[in-house]
């Protein structure tokens, strides 16, 4: 595998000069990847490995193509792109090129009636969600922010805010466009139809987005370049435009409307102390509320999460802390009045009913933790304006774990994990995190009226070696309890390594998808590594690679 | 090296050795059963039929096919449709009928888990006594599996879109004979007969493991793995419901209301007929429908307004009152029951439910036999579609009155299955060269103007993939990834 003179000038031909760069300023600057304490360690262990050998601008699904037989050709790996939020879109190797899709940045169709979008690779959330707006639609957007890029997020992942209707990733990509690693290009649902419209995900056929993804993670750019997606838009009950007053990080939302109400619930229990209590009255309000398919939101919310995101500077965040803002965690639901207004005022009086039966307390408007949230933060919570506040504690975060299974499921998953933790924690790993932030709740994401359910529970290293370290030896221990628990998690973490750690144990899947892998990509050369590699991994490459390439 | 086996007799030879003599059948008329489907689109025999109790045997079975290169090919109902369970090249067909078990019902978390053989009849009979109901097709055949139903994806008459994907975790046995399991079930590799007792996960998670399996079996019939048990969302019995109707002279008529009462998330179930269809629901004997369809709409649209424990008289009072707002927006007015039809709301509402149960399936009661052609649309371009439909029909000298239509919403109507059918009678080889030159010709036209064929039958699987680019190829590179020898139901899709 090499980047040579002979690959760079074949790639300036497809693209133009002002369209590819190899300047090691610019290069340095696609390397830098921070956030999570795995980006930190990749970094850590390859060095200027991580600058890429050029960067690349293609401006059309047909450059794409062009670039990507050009790699065939001179076997240089490469790594798609979308706004390069997490590490899976960094190179490890050197000699890799980096296609930023910076030019394809189009909504090329925005369909009302059929509510779906159809959009380019470079297309950011806030941009989708504004658009759809006001048509009366909107998209559900990951707490990584409304900055990054759609469809690299429907394509590879995909957690949100308001997943109570909307589901995660896997349930908002339509059809596809896809140039696989071998330069061949293949489309999927309707999409593939001359003629059909861009409106349906399936078929003709077997369905490819089961090809394309899984539940966590798709191929993470290792099965070739999505160019196209359409993706599907939803009822907004909200305004056609979000309403804020302020600037940067003092940007607040206070109200969607007349059709969109927002609820803060508690219950009378000792937070640490008493969390399992805590935790399952929180899953039998989602469960009645999924029997009554009420709701637009309906979230837990850990203290950690409630400070995080709702601090706008870290002097607040830790003011926040110190006032005891939000003394423990919350339930947090939305009603939105989809059919009238009639619908809303049915849908509160049933959530009153509900959180009187199981035991809950609706926070008062003039609590801390109500004034804090819902009248600084909340409407955040469905479009992710504000990234950075993520890693407001330590400029860092990562999941400390995280599972999908039913709702009760999850709550038994968080106090396992949770205690995990806290053990590590008294062997004095993650001891110099921000704390408690760290330890305590957990986000709880039931999705699809509580049909199914996903959580995380997050830790906030600094962007430091030794911490991120430990971070990682957290994830490791929980990751390694949850195997000895069975739990469900590890059906949907897989991803590098991790298929060659699961796989065995679940039907050799790895074997099936590395064979997947192997067909079409035969020379290795899309972001190697990702899904998995070609073949099963020797004891060594195995140790190597847990250094940083799995989750 | 593969070891080549000469006679019918040695394969059966090595099947009673996996399964009990009792189930592995070889009389030619017994195989004639399998050779032909209520489509009567093709016509061939397997050379063994073994009626199979467990995914073991389905695993032992797919192995020993792989041993000697012979096709299997999976059938779960009694009944065939569109002939995707016949034996394309011969072989072995692995009955599942007889795998009747419901395994588990799990109220808390709303799925229910089945076998292969479980058809809708048994499983709404089981689940009602919970409360429950599992999202069926509108009115499936008596005999159809509600496993292979779910896996050749018909669309759910309930569209509200968390109800679209039912599919949670599946059992199935790999192209080369291997137990896999998908989504959370994957956790927990036990010996297949035992799952789900103990299992440390509540089964709610379809995903992976790894990719997204749950989407790339179903459609593939049988293609790249048999499923032998699986778990699929279900839904409460609502405690009241109210059918409305809105009639409509013409299908364009009804395109932008049908619309706005999906955009505003009323009725479980929404559905539109045509007059044909709809008589041939609610005749009481097939005599009748033609007096029947005279009197009713030409299209009608039914909306299932639906409420729960919770305050339900303040449910349907607000869903009424929505319902008639947007009557008095464009003008039309909404029924309680039809016109010149007594009871149809009741005998409707019995039907949401259930599979056939009056006979001879409905499809089939006009004439004997029908023909359909389905496929998604967005609804604003149903009327254009039918417009084509009509056309062919006409040039084909098939009588327009004849023809029946259903429109189905997906997804809170992102997307409508449109479906047309030609009854005709089996009998008369003119009617059946005509349907079947009229079906071609259709089928044809529409995919040529972008009618979206996404459940790909027989001949639908050449004229759509020829037009699709490297669709077909990829797929065909997947199924070879996956059955390097081809064993499982060759032919279909063109693999
Ligand atoms: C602090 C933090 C919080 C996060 N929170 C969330 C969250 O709440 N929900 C969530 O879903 N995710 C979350 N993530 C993960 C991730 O950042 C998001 O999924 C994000 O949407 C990725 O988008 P991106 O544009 O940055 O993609 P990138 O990071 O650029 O790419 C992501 C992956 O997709 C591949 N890729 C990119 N473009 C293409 C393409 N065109 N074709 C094929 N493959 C492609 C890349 O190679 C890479 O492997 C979080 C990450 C961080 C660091």
């Amino acid at each position: 595998m090499a980047f040579t003179d002979f690959s760079y000038s074949a790639l300036q031909d497809i693209v133009g000069d002002e369209n590819i760069t190899n300047d090691p300023v610019l290069c340095q600057a696609y390397s830098r990847v921070q956030w999570l304490p795995h980006g930190v360690m990749q970094r850590e262990r390859c060095g200027l490995n991580m600058r890429p050998a050029c960067v690349v601008m293609p401006g059309s699904t047909e450059e794409v193509q062009s670039i990507v037989k050009v790699a065939n050709r001179y076997k240089f790996p490469f790594i798609p792109r979308g706004s390069g939020f997490t590490f899976h879109a960094f190179p490890t190797q050197g000699g890799t090129v980096i296609l930023d899709p910076k030019r394809m940045n189009r909504i090329i169709e925005l369909n009302e009636k059929d509510m779906y979008a159809v959009i380019e690779p470079y297309v950011a959330f806030a941009q989708i969600f504004a658009e759809a707006q006001r048509y009366g639609l909107y998209v559900p957007t990951p707490l990584a922010g409304s900055q990054v890029s759609c469809l690299a997020n429907f394509a590879w992942h995909g957690a949100y805010g308001n997943s109570w209707i909307t589901g995660i990733g896997a349930q908002n990509l339509l059809g596809f466009e896809l140039v696989l690693p071998d330069g061949e290009v293949v489309r999927s649902g309707s999409m593939a139809c001359p003629d059909a419209g861009n409106f349906w995900n399936d078929g003709p056929g077997p369905d490819l987005r089961g090809f394309l993804r899984g539940g966590m993670f798709g191929h993470a750019g290792g099965m070739g370049i999505v160019t196209k997606i359409s993706c599907k838009l939803w009822q907004f009950a909200g305004p056609e435009v979000f309403p804020t007053e302020g600037n940067a990080n003092m940007k607040f939302s206070s109200s969607l409307g007349d059709l969109w109400r927002w609820y803060m619930i508690k219950f009378p229990f000792k937070y640490p102390e008493e969390e399992e209590q805590e935790l399952k009255k929180s899953a039998e309000l989602f469960y009645e509320m999924g029997k009554a398919e009420i709701g637009e939101v309906a979230t837990h919310l850990a203290q950690q999460f409630l400070l995080t995101y709702s601090s706008v500077t870290k002097q607040d965040l830790h003011d926040n802390m110190n006032n005891n803002v939000f003394p423990q965690s919350y339930c947090v639901v939305a009603l939105a009045g989809k059919t009238s207004l009639e619908q809303l005022e049915y849908e509160e009086k049933v959530l009153k009913a509900i959180v009187k039966k199981v035991g809950g307390v609706f926070v008062e408007e003039d609590e801390p933790a109500y004034k804090v949230w819902i009248k600084r933060a909340a409407n955040e919570w469905i479009r992710f304006g504000n990234a950075q506040r993520l890693a407001r504690p330590s400029d860092n975060f990562s999941i400390g774990s995280s599972n999908v299974d039913s709702i009760d499921k999850i709550v038994y998953e968080i106090l396992a994990s949770n205690k995990v933790e806290k053990d590590a924690l008294e062997e004095g790993i993650g001891k110099d995190f921000v704390q408690p932030l760290s330890i305590h709740g957990g986000w709880i994401s039931p999705q699809e009226y509580g049909y199914w359910c996903l959580h995380t529970t997050d830790v906030f290293p600094e962007q430091d070696p030794e911490q991120c370290n430990q971070a990682i030896e957290i994830i490791g221990r929980v990751g390694k309890s949850q195997f000895q628990r069975k739990s469900a998690a590890e059906a949907i973490h897989m991803l590098g390594p991790a298929y060659d750690m699961f796989g065995p144990m679940l039907g050799d899947v790895h074997l099936y998808v590395k064979a997947l892998k192997r067909e079409f990509d035969p020379n290795n050369i899309s972001n190697p590594g990702f899904a998995t590699t070609p073949d099963v991994l020797s004891d060594e490459e195995y140790r190597k690679l847990m250094g940083g390439g799995g989750h | 090296m593969t070891e080549v086996l000469s006679t019918i007799e040695e394969l059966t030879g090595k099947l009673e050795k996996v399964v009990d003599s009792t189930r592995v059948f070889t009389d030619p008329e017994f195989l004639e059963g399998y050779a032909s489907d209520t489509s009567h689109s093709c016509n061939k025999k397997p050379d063994v039929v073994v009626k199979v109790l467990s995914t073991g045997e389905v695993q032992k079975i797919v192995k020993l096919a792989n041993d000697y290169k012979i096709p299997v090919t999976p059938r779960s109902s009694a009944t065939g449709f569109y002939g995707a369970a016949i034996p394309e090249q011969g072989g072995i067909v692995i009955d599942m009928s007889s795998m009747k078990n419901i395994r588990r019902i799990d109220t808390r978390n709303k799925w229910v888990m089945f076998e292969a053989g479980v058809t809708y009849g048994e499983l709404q009979e089981e689940l009602a006594k919970h409360g429950f109901r599992a999202i069926n097709p509108f009115l499936p055949h008596k005999d159809k599996s509600a496993l292979t139903s779910t896996l050749e994806r018909e669309p759910r008459i309930v569209h509200k879109h968390h109800l679209d994907e039912t599919i949670l975790t599946m059992e199935m046995v790999m192209p080369d004979g291997n137990l896999f399991h998908t989504g959370s079930m994957a956790i927990s590799p036990q010996a297949p007969e035992t799952i789900p007792d103990e299992l440390p996960s509540d089964l709610c998670n379809f995903h992976g493991p790894g990719i997204d399996w749950f989407r790339l079996i179903p459609g593939s019939l049988g293609t790249l793995g048999i499923v032998t048990v699986m778990n699929v969302k279900i839904a409460l019995i609502p405690e009241k419901q109210k059918m409305m109707f809105f009639g409509f002279d013409s299908l364009e008529e009804s395109v932008e209301p049908f619309y706005y009462i999906l955009r505003k998330l009323l009725g479980d179930e929404c559905l539109l007929l045509n007059s044909r269809y709809l008589a041939t629901i609610l005749a009481s004997d097939p005599e009748e429908i033609d007096s029947i369809s005279a009197v009713l709409p030409s299209y009608t649209v039914i909306v299932n307004l639906t409420a729960g424990e919770w305050f339900p008289e303040e449910k349907m009072a607000y869903q009424e009152k929505a319902i008639r707002d947007i009557s008095r927006t464009f003008f039309i007015k909404p029924m309680e029951s039809l016109p010149n039809v007594p009871d149809a709301e009741k005998v409707l509402a019995r039907h949401l439910l259930q599979p056939w149960d009056n006979g001879t399936y409905w499809k089939f009661r006009a004439e004997g036999a029908s023909r359909e052609i389905f496929f998604l649309t967005q609804l604003q371009r149903a009327p254009e579609f039918l417009q084509i439909v009509n056309t062919i029909a006409a040039e084909s000298g098939y009588p327009l009155s004849d023809i029946g239509l259903y429109l189905q919403p997906k997804q809170n109507g992102r997307s409508f299955q449109m479906e047309v059918s030609f009854p005709y009678n089996p009998e008369s080889q003119d009617e059946r060269e005509m349907i079947d030159a009229l079906y071609r010709e259709a089928s044809e036209q529409l995919i040529n103007k972008g009618a979206f064929f996404y459940r790909i039958y027989g001949p639908w699987a050449e004229m759509v993939y020829s037009r699709t680019g490297n669709l077909h190829e990829t797929l065909k590179r997947i199924k070879r990834t996956f059955d390097p020898n081809s064993i499982l139901n060759p032919g279909k899709l063109g693999f």
